[in-house]
C-alpha cells in the first residue's frame, strides 16, 4: 500500500492540479493571519472550517487528476478495484493530515495568538482539523467524475453542499420542529465549528459530541463509497 | 486449484484453465454490449478476439482483466492468477517510463532488482532504453503503445490480455511482438487479443473468438483447420433460431445466430462447411425458410468479413 500511495501523490504532483487547492487553503490561512494577535479557538475554528472546503477541492481535483486508463492499469497491478479505492483514501488522508499540521503549528511558530494556546487547545485544534478536512474529503469521493460526469454539476452539487454544511446550524432553525431531526443528514460543519470557538467555555462532553457525530457521519460516508466503489466498474471512460 | 467466481453463481474448479466465462452478459445503460458470451482460457494457448468495432472486444477483455463486473454468468480464475493487461490506447502521462515502470513493478510487489533488470531488458527489446527518462507526454503513439506493452509484461503474466497490440506499432516491432508471445507461449503463459488483421491470427492463434453486437458467432478450435476449410454463409428468414437447434449437432454446423441488423425483418445467419452447404440449403427450404443470401467464404478471406468488412452489408451477414 505504501508503493501505491507513493505511487498517486508522485502522479498527483506530475499533474499540478494540487496547486490551486493548496495554493487557496494557504493564501486564505495567510489572509486569516496577517494581522495580529488573534484568539486561539475561533481562529483555530476559521482555519478548520477552510481546510473543509480546501479538502472538498483538493479531494476532487486528485480524484480527477489520473487518466481513467492510467487507473485501469494500476487496478491491474494492485489486482483489486477495492486496494485501489482505499489507496486513493489513504493518499487523500495523508494529504489531509499534512494540511491539518501546517496549519495548527503555523501560528504557533510564527506568535500570531493573543496568548499560550496549552496542549488541550492544541490537540482539540488538531482533532478538528483533521475530522472537518477528512470530511471534506469524504464528500469529494460521490462527486468525482466516474460518479458524476459533467465536471460542472459536480463543482455547483459541491459548492451547495458546502454552503449547508457551514450554515447547517442556521437552516435547522428555521425547520420546522418535527423536520428538525434532518440537521442529522446535514454534514456536521457547524456543531464542530461552534464546539471549536466556545471550547474555552463549555464542557469536554459538549466538545466530545460533535466530534463523535463528525466522526460517525465521515465513516458512514467512507463506508458507504467504499461499498458502492468496489461494485462499480473501471471503465476506459 | 482454488477458483474464484466472479458472478458467485458457480464455485467449482476449472481444472487447468486459467479462466472460464460462463454465459456472461454484460449490460451498460440498458445497451446490451455482451450476450451470453463463454469461452475457456487454457495455459499456452493464444486466443485471437474478432469482430467489428463495437462488438464487445474490448469489454470481453476489461471483464477478464477483473475491470468490469458482469451483469449476469459466471466467471471463475484461478487463484491468484498473474495477469497482464494492455488496454487499447496508453495514454500520455507525465511520467517518465522509468518512473511509470519502477512505480508499477513496486505495487506488484517486485523487488527492485528484479523491476530494474525486467524494466532494462523490456525497454532494450523494445527499442525505448533512449527514452527512458524523457516524459511520456511527448511520445508519439507507437512509444507509448510499447511502453503499454512493456508494463503488461513487467510480471511474467499466467494470463496476458493484449486490446489491439500491433496498433500503432512499427513493421519491426509487429514481428518482434509476435516472436515474443510465441516465446511466452512456450513458457505457458495464456494469451487472449483482439485484432483486426487476419495475418497475426494466422501467425498467433491457437483459437479464434468471433463477436458480432456482443455475441459469440463462432468459436474455433485450431486455426490451421479454419484456413483450409472454405466455407458458406446463408442468410435465411420465416425460420426461428429455436427450431433449429439441433443442427449444432449436424456435421459440418459452424454458427447461427440472429442477424437483425440490415434487414427489414429478423433473419437468421448461419455458417456451414462448403462441402455441405447444399444440405444445409435443402433443410431451410424443406422447413419453409426462404433465402435471402448465399455466399462462399474462402478460409482467411471468410475472416476479413468479421473483422474489417468491405461494405456495410458484409457486417451485416453476422
Amino acid at each position: 500500500m505504501t508503493s501505491l500511495v507513493v505511487y498517486m501523490l508522485r502522479s498527483y504532483t506530475l499533474s499540478q492540479r494540487y496547486f490551486a487547492p493548496f495554493a487557496g487553503i494557504l493564501i486564505a490561512v495567510l489572509v486569516l493571519y496577517s494581522y495580529t494577535p488573534n484568539p486561539v479557538m475561533n481562529s483555530y475554528a476559521a482555519t478548520a472550517v477552510i481546510l473543509f472546503i480546501g479538502c472538498a477541492c483538493l479531494g476532487l481535483s486528485f480524484l480527477n487528476h489520473e487518466h481513467p486508463v492510467q487507473r485501469q492499469l494500476t487496478t491491474v497491478h494492485l489486482r483489486s478495484i477495492r486496494k485501489y479505492n482505499m489507496g486513493c483514501l489513504l493518499t487523500l488522508g495523508v494529504l489531509a493530515l499534512l494540511l491539518d499540521v501546517l496549519i495548527v503549528v503555523y501560528p504557533l511558530v510564527t506568535g500570531r495568538f493573543d496568548e499560550q494556546a496549552g496542549l488541550y487547545r492544541i490537540m482539540l485544534a488538531l482533532a478538528g482539523h483533521a475530522l472537518l478536512g477528512l470530511l471534506g474529503i469524504a464528500i469529494s469521493l460521490f462527486l468525482q467524475s466516474s460518479m458524476i460526469k459533467k465536471a460542472s454539476h459536480a463543482t455547483g452539487i459541491m459548492l451547495g453542499v458546502i454552503i449547508v454544511s457551514i450554515g447547517g446550524t442556521k437552516i435547522t432553525e428555521f425547520l420546522p420542529g418535527s423536520l428538525t431531526y434532518l440537521r442529522f443528514l446535514l454534514p456536521p460543519v457547524s456543531p464542530v465549528m461552534d464546539a471549536m470557538m466556545n471550547a474555552d467555555v463549555i464542557s469536554g462532553v459538549a466538545v466530545l459530541v460533535p466530534l463523535l457525530h463528525i466522526t460517525i457521519y465521515t465513516a458512514l460516508l467512507i463506508g458507504f463509497y467504499g461499498y458502492r466503489a468496489g461494485k462499480r466498474d473501471m471503465n476506459k471512460n | 486449484m482454488g477458483i474464484k467466481t466472479g458472478k458467485g453463481i458457480v464455485e467449482s474448479p476449472a481444472e487447468a484453465a486459467c479462466a472460464e466465462l460462463e454465459a456472461v452478459s454484460k449490460m451498460y445503460t440498458g445497451h446490451m454490449v455482451l450476450q451470453e458470451v463463454s469461452m475457456s482460457i487454457w495455459p499456452g494457448n493464444i486466443t485471437a478476439l474478432i469482430g467489428r468495432n463495437g462488438s464487445g472486444k474490448s469489454t470481453l477483455l476489461s471483464i477478464l482483466a477483473g475491470l468490469v463486473q458482469v451483469t449476469s454468468g459466471a466467471i471463475r480464475r484461478k487463484a491468484d492468477l498473474v495477469i497482464g493487461y494492455a488496454p487499447e490506447a496508453f495514454p500520455g502521462l507525465k511520467f517518465t517510463p522509468e518512473q511509470y515502470l519502477r512505480s508499477m513493478g513496486r505495487i506488484r510487489g517486485l523487488s527492485a532488482r528484479e523491476i530494474e533488470v525486467r524494466m532494462a531488458e523490456l525497454l532494450e527489446l523494445f527499442h525505448l532504453a533512449p527514452f527512458r527518462g524523457q516524459p511520456m507526454n511527448n511520445f508519439s503513439k507507437g512509444m507509448l503503445q510499447k511502453i503499454n506493452l512493456i508494463q503488461s509484461l513487467l510480471v511474467e503474466p499466467e494470463l496476458l490480455l493484449l486490446d489491439e497490440p500491433m496498433s500503432g506499432l512499427d513493421l519491426s516491432a509487429q514481428n518482434m511482438l509476435v516472436q515474443l508471445l510465441r516465446e511466452r507461449k512456450e513458457q505457458g503463459t495464456a494469451v487472449v487479443f483482439s485484432v483486426h488483421e487476419p495475418q497475426w491470427v494466422e501467425a498467433l492463434a491457437d483459437h479464434l473468438h468471433i463477436l458480432q453486437a456482443g455475441r459469440t458467432v463462432r468459436m474455433q478450435q485450431g486455426i490451421q483447420e479454419l484456413s483450409a476449410r472454405p466455407t458458406t454463409y446463408i442468410v435465411f428468414k420465416h425460420l426461428q433460431e429455436e427450431e433449429l437447434c439441433q443442427w449444432r449437432d449436424q456435421p459440418g454446423f459452424l454458427s447461427l445466430q440472429v442477424v437483425t441488423e440490415l434487414h427489414d425483418q429478423p433473419c437468421l445467419g448461419l455458417t456451414v462447411d462448403a462441402a455441405v452447404s447444399d444440405a444445409y440449403l435443402r433443410q431451410v427450404l424443406e422447413r419453409g425458410g426462404s433465402v435471402v443470401s448465399v455466399e462462399p467464404c474462402d478460409g482467411w478471406s471468410g475472416l476479413e468479413l468479421w473483422m474489417n468488412p468491405k461494405t456495410p452489408e458484409g457486417g451485416g451477414k453476422s
